[in-house]
C-alpha cells in the first residue's frame, strides 16, 4: 500500500524545501521524498531521497509539525498525521504487541517457577529443622508404605517439573522476540534470583549472586533479605526489585504512545 | 556455582574474566530443578502419651494421643474426637487406623529409645498398644485400673495390658491408686503431688532411658516383661534412719499394692551426690541378698547435685507374673459376659 500526502516545509537530508510529497511505501518500508519545483510554464515534482523506517523509527509531531528521524515536515491537518502514524507504524504495534504479550507470559512462567522452587526448599528447610512438622503438614496419608522423608523430597522436585516445563519453553517464545544480549541476561538473571535462593537455604553468602544480579540489571542494587526470611517472600521481592522482564527494558520505551 | 566451562572458574559474570569464555546461564538454568541434599535427624528418644498430658522432656520427642471434643492433629499431639459412650471397641473401630497413620507420618519409630507413658483404663489406649506402628520395642509406663476401679475401666486396662504383652513390649506397672497417694517434696518446687509428681518420675526415668533401657531389655532375655517401680524422692539421711532401713521401707512404695516379694529381678536407678554412692551400693545390695531366688539385679547411680545432700532411687522390680492382670481380671470378666464384644476372645 501507498499512501502519499502533501508536505510543506520538508527539511531532509539538511536541505530545505518549500512544498513537496511525502510517500509512504508500506510494503517497502520507506518515505520518499519529492520536491514540487515551479516554474512558470509548469510544476513537476522531482525526486529528492527516501528512508527505510522500522520498529525503531521515531515518529512524533508537534501540532502540525511532523519528524520521522531526521525528516520534518509540516502537514495540513491532523489527521493527516494520524494515518502517517498509523501506515508507518501499526505493523510494528502489532509485532510490539505480541512481543509484549510473550515477555508478560515469560515474567509470569518465570516467577511461578523461581516461588515454586522457593516454596520446595523453604519445605525442605522445614523438614531438614522439623521433619515430623513438615510432613504432617505436607502429606496426608502413608498408604503405599514408601519412606516419607523419601517421598517428601520426591514430591517436592516433581512439583518443579511443570513449571520448569512452562518457563523453559515460554523463554524459547522470547529468543526471537529480544537481542542475543537481552536473552542472556534474562538467563543469568534466572541463575542470579534461584542462587539467592540456594544460598538462603543453606545460610551462606549471598553478595555473590546479587552482585550476579546487579550486573544484570544494572539500575538496581542494593538489595538484602529481611532476617530470617522466608525464602519465598524473599523471592518475590528480589524479583520485583531486578527484573528485566518488562517491555520497556526489553523493548524500550514505546514511542508510538508519545 | 557458575564455573567457566572452559577454564572451570566460578564467576559471578557475564563472561570469565580469565579466559573471556562466556558463561553459559541458560545451561545453569536447567540445573535449578535439581534440589539440593538435605540431612534429617530425629531425636534419640521418643516418649509418647497416650490418653495424659505430657510431662517435659528435654531433648526428646513427646507427643501425645487424646481424646478431646474436637478432631486435630499436628506433629506432637494427634486428638480424637470424643465418642459418646464409647468403649475401647468403638474407638478401635473408628481410630486405629488414624492411629497408625499419624504414629507413621510423625516417625514414631526413629527414635532408638521409645516409651509409651499410656492410661490403660482410657479407651484410645486399646487402639494404641494393638497398632501396627509399633515395633514391640518399646518400654510402657502403664496407668493401670485397680482394684477399686469401675469394672469397665478395668475391663479396658485388661484388654490393653493383654495386648501390650502380645506384643512382646515390657511394662512397667502403676496403679491408679498410686498416683493418687503420690507425693514428694522436689528441692526446686516444693511439695509436688498426683499427677505432677507422676510426670516428674516420668521426666526423671525418660531422661536416664538408656539405664532403664538397659534394665529392661536385660530382663526380657530371661522372659521377665513385667515390673513394678518402687521410688524414693528426694530422700534425706536427716530422714531415714539408716540406707537399709529406707530400702525396706521401698516396699511400702510400691507403684503396684499388696504384691508378693517373689521378685525375678531388682535394679537400682540411683541419682544422688558422688558422696553417697558407695553408702547406696552397699545397702542396695544387702536389700537385694534378701532375694534368693533373684535372677538378675543391677545397679546405676548418677551424679546429682543437691544442696541439702538429698537423693532420688527408682527400684525396679520383675516379678514372674503381672500383679495387676490378676487383680483385675474379674472385672474384665464380668463385662466380657455380659458384652462378649468387649472381651479379648473376640478382638
Amino acid at each position: 500500500m501507498v499512501y502519499t500526502t502533501r508536505a510543506l516545509n520538508i527539511r531532509f537530508n539538511g536541505e530545505y524545501y518549500k512544498t513537496g510529497d511525502i510517500k509512504i511505501n508500506d510494503d517497502e518500508k520507506t518515505i520518499e521524498v519529492s520536491q514540487l519545483k515551479k516554474s512558470h510554464l509548469s510544476s513537476k515534482m522531482t525526486y529528492v531521497g527516501k528512508i527505510t523506517y522500522s520498529d525503531s523509527t521515531m515518529i512524533s509531531n508537534d501540532g502540525l509539525k511532523i519528524k520521522i528521524n531526521d525528516l520534518s515536515f509540516d502537514i495540513s491537518e491532523k489527521i493527516v498525521y494520524d494515518q502517517i502514524k498509523k501506515t508507518v507504524m501499526e505493523p510494528y504495534k502489532l509485532k510490539r504487541e505480541r512481543n509484549e504479550e510473550i515477555i508478560k507470559l515469560v515474567d509470569n512462567a518465570v516467577i511461578n517457577f523461581l516461588l515454586v522452587r522457593a516454596k520446595a526448599l523453604d519445605d525442605l528447610r522445614k523438614l531438614s529443622t522439623d521433619p515430623r512438622e513438615a510432613i504432617i503438614h505436607k502429606l496426608e496419608r502413608d498408604d503405599d508404605g514408601e519412606d516419607l522423608v523419601v517421598k517428601f523430597r520426591k514430591t517436592a522436585a516433581e512439583s518443579l517439573s511443570q513449571p520448569y516445563s512452562e518457563m523453559e519453553s515460554n523463554l524459547q517464545l522470547l529468543k526471537p522476540a529480544i537481542s542475543e544480549t537481552d536473552m542472556k541476561k534474562v538467563y543469568a538473571m534466572i541463575f542470579g534470583v534461584a542462587s539467592v535462593q540456594t544460598a538462603m537455604f543453606n545460610n551462606s553468602d549471598l553478595d555473590k549472586p546479587v552482585e550476579l544480579l546487579e550486573k544484570v540489571n544494572k539500575n538496581k542494587s542494593g538489595w538484602k533479605p529481611t532476617s530470617d526470611s522466608i525464602i519465598a517472600d524473599a523471592t518475590k521481592s528480589l524479583y520485583s526489585e531486578i527484573s528485566l522482564l518488562s517491555p520497556d527494558v526489553l523493548l524500550g520505551k514505546n514511542e508510538s504512545e508519545v | 556455582m557458575p564455573n567457566c566451562p572452559n577454564c572451570n572458574a566460578t564467576v559471578w559474570d557475564f563472561n570469565c574474566p580469565k579466559c573471556k569464555t562466556p558463561i553459559p546461564y541458560d545451561q545453569l538454568v536447567k540445573k535449578l530443578v535439581d534440589l539440593p541434599e538435605i540431612q534429617v535427624r530425629f531425636e534419640n528418644l521418643t516418649v509418647l502419651f497416650v490418653g495424659l498430658e505430657p510431662a517435659e522432656i528435654k531433648k526428646a520427642y513427646v507427643p501425645k494421643i487424646v481424646i478431646g471434643s474436637e478432631g486435630t492433629e499436628t506433629s506432637k499431639s494427634l486428638t480424637l474426637t470424643r465418642i459418646d459412650g464409647g468403649t475401647w471397641l468403638d474407638y478401635s473401630k473408628r481410630y486405629s487406623s488414624i492411629i497408625e497413620n499419624w504414629l507413621r507420618r510423625v516417625y514414631y519409630t526413629s527414635s532408638r529409645y521409645k516409651m509409651i507413658v499410656v492410661n490403660t483404663s482410657n479407651p484410645l489406649s486399646v487402639a494404641v498398644l494393638s497398632s501396627h506402628a509399633l515395633e514391640g520395642n518399646e518400654t510402657i509406663l502403664a496407668l493401670t485400673a485397680d482394684d477399686s476401679s469401675t469394672p469397665l475401666s478395668k475391663n479396658t486396662s485388661y484388654v490393653a495390658l493383654k495386648k501390650a504383652y502380645e506384643n512382646g513390649q515390657s511394662i512397667v506397672l502403676f496403679e491408679e491408686k498410686y498416683l493418687k497417694n503420690l507425693a514428694y517434696f522436689d528441692e526446686d518446687q516444693g511439695l509436688i503431688t498426683g499427677e505432677a509428681a507422676f510426670k516428674k518420675i516420668v521426666t526423671n526415668i525418660a531422661s536416664n532411658i538408656q539405664t532403664l533401657n538397659h534394665f529392661i531389655e536385660g530382663d526380657k532375655k530371661l522372659g521377665i516383661t513385667n515390673h513394678t517401680i518402687s521410688t524414693l524422692l528426694s530422700a534425706s539421711d536427716h530422714v531415714y534412719s539408716s540406707m537399709a532401713t529406707l530400702f525396706k521401707l521401698n516396699a511400702f512404695m510400691n507403684s503396684v499394692e499388696g504384691i508378693d516379694e517373689d521378685y525375678q529381678s531388682i535394679h537400682l536407678l540411683g541419682l544422688s551426690p558422688i558422696a553417697l554412692h558407695q553408702q547406696i551400693e552397699e545397702a542396695f545390695k544387702s536389700y537385694c541378698s534378701e532375694f534368693k531366688d533373684l535372677l538378675n539385679s543391677e545397679i546405676i547411680i548418677r551424679e546429682k547435685s543437691s544442696l541439702y545432700n538429698f537423693y532420688d532411687l527408682y527400684i525396679f522390680f520383675g516379678l514372674k507374673e503381672d500383679p495387676v492382670i490378676k487383680k483385675i481380671e474379674s472385672g474384665y470378666s464380668s463385662i466380657a459376659k455380659k458384652i462378649p464384644s468387649l472381651s479379648l476372645e473376640v478382638n
